[in-house]
């Protein structure tokens, strides 16, 4: 009667075999917590996309010298704020049936912009991103334009 | 035939037993470190998780009260921060912030307010007449019954089923008085560090004494002193509510500490506390953060309402808090080095404030069981601190909110008025 037991190739496929099995089990784990930390900062980029818009109305149609506000700014990999790990850009697109000639640019500029405001975070190494997307008119704020044409030059403006 | 038995029946070589017990030990090693990286991920999360929860209910209360400030003549913000000598040693160990407001209500929420406040007055009046000795009333004092629930919203049932209860007009709206408050959790041990966070609500009528708003809101240890509060949320270890002026710069790109929600400086940065009508009512006496800020307007006929309010939030669970790690030796005002109980814990906060004894501290590494940390921040000075003391920390969760009924108001005091102006 043979009574050999498994040989060497056998345990270390065998020793394999479970690494894999147990490790697959795990991953389960991180997996998990890669999507949870996914739906938390989805919905810390949706409570934190109302403020942003309400910065942009005031910060992304440039104000010019002569009073009128110029096309919107591109906004590249910005740091949300208050939410570390959290990352977002704004694109514009003109409405091309509000086109109007502001002295001084020689292309003309629409009057009305979809705005796409996109967040992104990272979860167990996978970029992810939401968008939201929404129409903003190149005007400034009565207030946004008082800061911006009397707080740089008050002398006690900047405690940097 | 004998030859082979024996062979078979030979045992394993030591060069065999070598290369399988190094190899059950790699096995071993890969999925120890596997399994010991999957619990760490896991426990992370749901610590966040379980704050986050937490946060996100009181900030999300506070956004509803917020949003419905009032601004006419009869509305109110009060924003400022009191001390607590949690210690009983003659030096201010906490300062927590207190937000008293009045706002828009519909006549349905007044009516349920109202409701609300009346069943408590009869619990009060239930466990008053337990203590005289009254023996219908010995039960436990929340149990009250549905009758005695009724007679203390003065309703009767029919009343009830027909939506009744003081809705009669559901168009009309008016005003009610909320006060939120953050007190000491507890009196003695790690507890008096951290904060409970309180709310009271009382209807107002335009005209009447305010009470929530008004001075008698308080007793003297700074406790909410009119009628019973409900509690928002316990382990609270920081909470800050910053506004936003006429003329703060709040600049989406830049971080908190560059941006335009910096507190100290000129017409730029943020109020850290607030006075709707401009009339001193946070103590400078107590507290720097009580300072009104530079870019307030003139008091007028309507309250001022800040632009906007970012309030930052950390919360701590009690499981959490009960195994937080905790300094291995007594250290004094400056050392920024100490040995801690398990540092593999405490490594989550690297880069977090954190809080120990009454003082804040930016952990920057942990080493072993050593942590570095720069001493003395948020405000809080230096000091000695006793070994054992546990090291408090959680997440932090921000919101901003827009106050829709803000005004632009331009009407800034002259310098020399501005307090706090440098």
């Amino acid at each position: 009667m043979r009574r050999a037991g498994f040989t060497l190739i056998e345990v270390v496929l065998a020793a394999a075999l479970f690494v894999m099995g147990m490790s697959m089990i795990l991953g389960v784990y991180s997996f998990g917590s890669a999507l949870s930390r996914t739906a938390e900062l989805r919905s810390l980029s949706a409570d934190a996309v109302e403020a942003l818009v309400a910065d942009l109305g005031e910060t992304l149609f440039p104000l010019r010298d002569d009073g009128l506000v110029g096309p919107p700014r591109t906004i590249e990999d910005r740091e949300v704020p208050g939410t570390p790990g959290l990352r977002y850009s704004v694109t514009s697109q003109p409405n091309l049936e509000t086109l109007e000639v502001l002295p001084g640019v020689d292309e003309p500029v629409a009057r009305e912009y979809a705005v796409t405001i996109e967040a992104r975070w990272q979860a167990a190494g996978v970029q992810r991103a939401a968008t939201w997307t929404t129409i903003m008119l190149r005007e400034l704020p009565f207030g946004a334009r008082m800061r911006q044409r009397f707080l740089p030059r008050t002398a006690t403006g900047d405690g940097a | 035939m004998r030859r082979h038995a024996v062979r078979s029946r030979r045992g394993v070589t030591l060069a065999e037993l070598i290369l399988a017990t190094g190899l059950a030990a790699i096995v071993m090693v890969s999925l120890v470190s596997v399994t010991d990286n999957a619990v760490r991920l896991w426990t992370r999360g749901e610590a966040s998780r379980d704050a986050r929860e937490v946060s996100s209910a009181v900030l999300g209360e506070l956004n509803r009260d917020l949003r419905q400030l009032h601004p006419s003549s009869e509305g109110d913000l009060v924003i400022d921060w009191e001390p607590f000598d949690v210690e009983r040693d003659g030096t201010n160990e906490r300062l927590w912030p207190r937000m008293r407001f009045v706002r828009d209500a519909s006549t349905a929420e007044l009516a349920s307010v109202q409701r609300r406040a009346l069943a408590e007055l009869a619990r009060e009046a239930r466990r008053v007449a337990a203590e005289g000795g009254d023996r219908r009333a010995q039960e436990a004092p929340e149990a009250l019954t549905e009758e005695e629930l009724l007679v203390a919203a003065g309703l009767t049932r029919e009343e009830l089923a027909l939506g009744g209860g003081g809705v009669r007009d559901v168009d009309g709206s008016g005003l009610v008085e909320i006060l939120y408050a953050v007190v000491p959790e507890g009196r003695s041990g790690p507890d008096r560090y951290t904060g409970v966070l309180l709310r009271q609500e009382r209807v107002h009528s335009a005209g009447a004494p305010r009470v929530l708003t008004g001075d008698g809101a308080f007793d003297s240890a700074g406790y909410p002193a009119a009628g019973p509060a409900r509690e928002l949320a316990r382990g609270v270890l920081w909470m800050r509510p910053l506004m936003a002026t006429q003329t703060t710069v709040i600049d989406p790109g830049a971080s908190a500490e560059r941006g335009g929600w910096r507190i100290s400086g000129g017409l730029r940065t943020a109020a850290t506390s607030w006075d709707a009508w401009r009339r001193g009512r946070p103590d400078v006496e107590l507290s720097d953060l009580n300072e009104p800020a530079p870019g307030m307007p003139a008091a007028g006929p309507r309250p001022a309402l800040p632009r906007r309010i970012r309030l930052e939030l950390e919360t701590q669970s009690r499981g959490d808090r009960e195994r937080a790690p905790r300094l291995l030796e007594t250290i004094d005002e400056a050392q920024g080095s100490f040995p801690v109980t398990s540092g593999a814990r405490l490594s989550r906060a690297i880069g977090q404030h954190v809080l120990v004894g009454g003082e804040w501290m930016i952990l920057r590494s942990v080493t072993r069981d050593t942590a570095t940390v720069r001493r003395g921040a948020r405000g809080t000075p230096g000091r000695s601190i006793a070994e054992g003391t546990p090291i408090f920390f959680g997440p932090t969760s921000v919101i901003e909110l827009e106050v829709p009924v803000h005004d632009d108001d331009w009407r800034l005091l002259p310098v020399e008025q501005r307090g706090g102006a440098r």
